[in-house]
């Protein structure tokens, strides 16, 4: 089991955002989480990534629990996240952008890069070929100068990704990753996301409203609401569950 | 190899020539100036790294620049390390002493306030300063409120030689930290701390280091202030030397080492420059004993701000205009 949420919860102070969440992704697992808005999608993806703790439960990765640890050692040992507003360095090169998820494979100390020692110019520069490659991948190099915040909305998710890929996660988190894009851009998307899946080789758990996206590539959906799991499973069965379509389209009025 | 010592070679080549010009051209008030932009270069560079790069407002580095002056002054009064005829190789140890302490406060200082972001650091920072001179004042070793005298130190060409290289190492080194993977987990940390811990950057770590390395160079800063007053009194590290160095980071432009370097020697030369117009037959019988200098001194400021708010540079070094030159021509 690569992930698994047990019996989670979290609530801030009188508000219970999450309610007895039981989840489990396996290595190569392409899943989907939806639900309504407000129904807590975002806060299980702060607490898989360490921004929140739960207040109850325990989040294991790998069978090792991630409770307590700090976001950046969650991040370090595989699980890493886009956000729902897009979050880069917008002041930052894209090429930039891409290194700094690649700070923690940067072998050389301190007294290497105040001094220019032959180590700091070798390891800079396979960084800077490993950055380029996963840009030129998504088609990205022409950009690698521009300032990350200049570019336009699209291109802008697109590098969240590759953002999060140069972290080398096992697990990627993607939120929301179609929001704002028009249809082409979605199914351009679609592609990309099984690409990366089957490429790099890792699981992939995504947040999304288009449901044209979530049924068309995921293998099972999660559907969340009011903080709790109402239903899991393959998507044919998820469109005809009762309770999922209570949840967003209510239920009729017998009176 | 090349790399390596073409940086240092330059750093070599301008501390020699400032230094030898001030040996032969320069009396010792103007060599006084000199020591100060190199001091105020040191401040200004070092801070930028906190401020610019990491985002994070500081307004004690007056502090560290007492802690790294006093503890250079009390070394050297106190331990002298070589015999009078060799006494010039005492000042670069003392610097790197005075660096040293400076930086180990700044680690103690650090831990706890860097978790504040903003507003809040700053008047954390701002409160750090005030109890480092506060505490200097009632320290009996080092002279409480009479200070500190007796420290040795000249402003020949030898010591602007030191002054001057010592400055130039600060602006090498912290290029060279801001040009690395260290710079840019920085950069990260300044735009958005949280998605910089999520991509994996520890960003507690990483503005405890810029703190700490920041410190140590305000610390030798210190060291060379020490060495060239020849008095420290606490009276020279109040609040207003902090908001100095922030001015002079501001005006060259927050994230570029080439505007701090430039806001120094502006913020250091420009209220002696004015002291001339100070001097004027039709300003001394007009104004009496009013000080010109401090209203122009404001109002340049507050000029530039109006028309250039982000500083003289912006975020940009002196290495983009050399490239842009070159994609021109």
């Amino acid at each position: 089991m690569l992930l698994e949420v047990k019996n989670v919860h979290i609530q801030f102070g009188g508000l219970k955002v999450i309610e007895q969440m039981n989840l489990s992704l396996r290595q190569g697992d392409l899943v989907g989480l939806i639900g309504p808005n407000g129904a807590g999608k975002t806060t299980v993806f702060n607490l898989i990534s360490g921004i929140y703790k739960p207040s109850q439960g325990e989040i294991l990765l790998e069978g090792r629990c991630i409770n307590d640890m700090k976001t950046f050692e969650i991040a370090r040992r595989g699980i890493v996240r886009t956000f729902q507003n897009i979050r880069l360095f917008s002041t930052l090169s894209v090429l930039d952008n891409i290194l700094v998820s690649m700070h923690k494979d940067c072998s050389y100390g301190l007294a290497a890069s105040f001094l220019s020692l032959s180590k700091f110019f070798s390891t800079e520069s396979v960084l800077r070929e490993r950055a380029m490659h996963l840009l030129s991948i998504f088609g990205l190099a022409d950009h690698c100068n521009k300032m990350a915040g200049s570019l336009s909305y699209g291109l802008q998710r697109k590098i969240e990704i590759v953002r999060a890929l140069a972290g080398s996660p096992k697990l990627l988190l993607l939120d929301e990753p179609a929001a704002g894009m028009n249809h082409s851009e979605t199914d351009e998307l679609m592609n990309l996301i099984q690409r990366i899946r089957s490429d790099f080789n890792l699981s992939i758990l995504l947040i999304e409203h288009d449901m044209k996206l979530v049924m068309g590539i995921c293998e099972r959906i999660v559907v969340l609401d009011h903080g709790s799991i109402i239903a899991d499973g393959q998507p044919a069965h998820i469109q005809t569950n009762p309770k999922v379509i209570e949840a967003y389209l209510g239920v009729e009025d017998s009176a | 190899m090349i790399k390596l010592a073409r940086g240092w070679f330059i750093v070599l080549v301008v501390a020699l020539s400032i230094s030898l010009f001030a040996g032969f051209f320069l009396n010792a008030y103007l060599q006084q100036i000199l020591f100060f932009v190199a001091i105020n270069v040191m401040l200004a560079v070092s801070l930028n790294l906190v401020m610019g790069f990491c985002g994070q407002f500081s307004l004690g580095h007056a502090g560290f620049l007492a802690v790294g002056a006093y503890a250079s002054g009390l070394m050297s009064l106190r331990v002298p390390l070589f015999p009078d005829s060799l006494s010039y190789l005492n000042f670069p140890i003392y610097a790197l002493i005075g660096g040293l302490a400076s930086a180990a406060v700044g680690l103690l200082v650090g831990i706890p306030s860097l978790r504040l972001r903003g507003d809040y650091l700053a008047i954390v920072t701002l409160g750090f300063g005030e109890i480092i001179r506060v505490l200097l004042l009632n320290m009996e070793i080092v002279g409480g409120a009479r200070g500190m005298y007796g420290i040795p130190g000249t402003t020949d060409a030898i010591s602007c030689f030191h002054a001057f290289f010592w400055s130039g190492t600060t602006v090498l080194l912290i290029w060279r930290l801001v040009h690395s993977s260290y710079g840019r987990a920085f950069l990260s940390v300044r735009e958005d701390e949280i998605a910089a811990e999520c991509m994996g950057i520890n960003a507690t770590k990483t503005k405890v280091l810029a703190f700490v390395v920041s410190s140590f160079f305000a610390g030798a800063a210190g060291s060379l202030f020490a060495h060239t007053t020849n008095s420290l009194n606490p009276a020279s590290f109040q609040f207003v030397k902090s908001v100095d160095a922030v001015i002079m980071v501001v005006l060259g432009g927050m994230g570029s080492i080439t505007g701090s370097v430039i806001g120094a020697v502006i913020v250091t030369i420009l209220p002696e420059a004015l002291r001339t117009l100070q001097g004027l037959p039709a300003v001394r019988d007009q104004l009496g004993t009013v000080d010109l200098r401090m209203v122009i001194y404001s109002l340049t400021l507050i000029m530039l701000m109006i028309w250039k708010p982000d500083g003289l540079m912006g975020s940009m070094e002196w290495t983009k205009f050399r490239r842009r030159r070159a994609a021109r021509g």
